[in-house]
């Protein structure tokens, strides 16, 4: 897959299928428009296009709200969209500038200008454009005009639930990572470095690793302990996982580790691993000393091998 | 020329069917260009499907009856992670599937497994009818009922080409066999589903497509 990260960059197409989005999580009602994008492009002998914008268009546009965390990384969305079978993803530097731009200019000097599509597909509540002029309605008229075919794909729901990045962000902050990972249809997970922490964990005879979001704004689930799954040069590495501050030991700080089940940890400081939360054990707790935190762990971990079993093929 | 008109009348024609044409379309087309009474094809090819159609002309239809009966190849894209209601391009999508991470040995693996001899339900979207109705009818009003399995064979399916998330596939069938059904249950052996976004028929029996003629061809033979 082509990625462009410029407008300078990029040469216009004659032809094209286009669809556009933020498409944080590119969860199953994304993947269904990229799909049809994608399943046309084919039957068209076009390339698939997708156009997105990084930074998240609400971290600029709301300069003074605290960051919308992001399900996934940029980096990560352009995997799954090469996944996906898209041939060509323009990234537009999303910057107040942009942010200015009509949606008749977006739709002129961007749209047109660069893709020239016979067919357009984007989701019921995507705008685009100042003050999100370019509603549908909008894109409608202007593909009428310019004989593009349009199509607006409705909501997936399931359980009578639309699937929407905020319904899967809501699930992760309340822990329910099994139900986002179904939304996603993907395994809810995120890139993470490997760094240096307080080495608490081998004094109380369960070592492990802490780990650093590569996104910034990355969204943690619920803080709690996980089964999670990580993966790194082919290798998967089961383990569980703390996210919280520690009130057992009254530090404060917000932290990530892991303990991994049957490897040795040694060469695995500053190596970037994909973690992937697979189920939720508990709730964060403050124990009286460390010998019942000993114990709590000593149990978490059996639970964990036996919900393992599943994982394992 | 390599044909007389005289030739002509009983003969049997490899022809190469377009994109968009129905099987019968082909059958109108060489009808009135050879303004012969009888014509027929052995063996239809859907109209979003291009490719090898073998055209009988005049009374000889014995050879058209064995053409009909003889096994065939087919090359086709299947593109996993959508079905439509048709099971080709030309439906409405039904179904939206996640697709899992595959390599081209996998998908060979699952292949090996529909080799051999085993029944096939012919899909709605079919000219086969079922008490004087066509299933295609049916199935334009939603209906669904049920449909006798059929015995087929499949002699050969190969992975060609994995790009995700399109298989490009050949397989070598009987008589009988629906492709899209194939490709379907192949992605659904897949842990996802898919739909033929195209379908090239290459052999039937001992012809080939590498000797058939397009239909631009054909007419200028006969004019």
């Amino acid at each position: 897959m082509e990625v462009i990260r410029s407008l300078e960059q990029i040469t216009p197409l004659d032809e094209s299928v286009v669809t556009m989005g933020s498409f944080d999580g590119l969860h199953r009602g994304h993947q269904q428009i990229i799909r049809m994008a994608v399943s046309h492009s084919h039957v068209l002998h076009t390339p698939a296009c997708v156009v997105t914008y990084h930074p998240h268009p609400r971290h600029i546009l709301e300069p003074d709200q605290p960051k919308l965390p992001l399900i996934m990384s940029l980096d990560q969305k352009l995997a799954l969209l090469e996944q996906l079978g898209v041939e060509r993803t323009l990234v537009i530097p999303f910057d107040r500038e942009f942010s200015r731009w009509s949606a008749q200019k977006f739709l002129d000097e961007l749209l047109w200008k660069y893709f020239h599509p016979q067919h357009v597909i984007i989701g019921y509540d995507h705008h685009f454009g100042w003050g999100r002029e370019g509603s549908p309605e909008f894109l409608r008229n202007y593909c009428r005009q310019k004989d593009i075919r349009l199509e607006v794909v409705a909501p997936v729901s399931d359980q009578g639930i639309h699937i929407s990045s905020s319904h899967i962000r809501t699930l992760l902050q309340e822990g329910y990572v099994r139900r986002a990972s179904f939304e996603l249809g993907w395994v809810f997970g995120f890139q993470a470095r490997v760094v240096h922490g307080s080495g608490r964990g081998r004094t109380l005879n369960f070592p492990t690793a802490n780990f650093v979001p590569l996104e910034e704004n990355q969204l943690l689930p619920k803080s709690g302990t996980y089964l999670t799954r990580g993966r790194v040069r082919g290798q998967l590495l089961y383990g569980m996982c703390n996210l919280g501050v520690r009130p057992t030991f009254g530090e404060g700080e917000y932290v990530m580790e892991v303990h991994f089940f049957d490897k040795n940890l040694d060469g695995i400081y500053d190596q970037t691993i994909l973690i992937e939360f697979l189920e939720r054990i508990r709730d964060e707790q403050k124990f009286p000393n460390k010998d019942a935190l000993i114990a709590q762990l000593t149990r978490d971990r059996e639970t964990c091998l036996q919900l393992l079993e599943k994982y394992r093929r | 020329m390599p044909f007389s008109n005289r030739s002509m009348n009983r003969m049997i024609h490899a022809l190469i069917k377009p994109v968009g044409w129905t099987s019968f379309d082909v059958v109108k087309k060489i009808r009135s260009l050879t303004r012969e009474k009888k014509v027929g094809h052995g063996g239809t090819l859907d109209p979003f499907a291009e490719g090898l159609l073998i055209i009988g002309t005049g009374s000889d239809t014995k050879r058209l009856a064995e053409v009909t009966a003889a096994d065939k190849t087919y090359r086709g894209d299947l593109f996993l992670g959508m079905e439509t209601d048709t099971l080709d391009p030309e439906g409405k999508p039904v179904r939206f599937c996640p697709v899992p991470l595959l390599t081209r040995d996998r998908i060979q693996t699952a292949m090996a497994g529909f080799l051999g001899e085993q029944d096939q339900i012919p899909p709605m979207y079919s000219a086969k009818k079922i008490r004087g109705k066509k299933l295609y009818e049916l199935a334009r009003k939603d209906q669904t009922i049920p449909r006798e399995p059929s015995p087929i064979r499949i002699l050969d399916f190969t992975c060609l080409e994995y790009r995700t998330p399109v298989i490009r596939f050949e397989v070598t069938c009987s008589k009988g066999t629906y492709v899209r059904v194939l490709a379907r249950d192949l992605a659904h052996r897949l842990g996802t589903c898919g739909h033929l976004i195209s379908l090239v028929r290459t052999r039937i029996g001992a012809y080939s497509l590498a000797e058939a003629v397009t239909m631009e061809e054909f007419a200028a033979q006969w004019k």
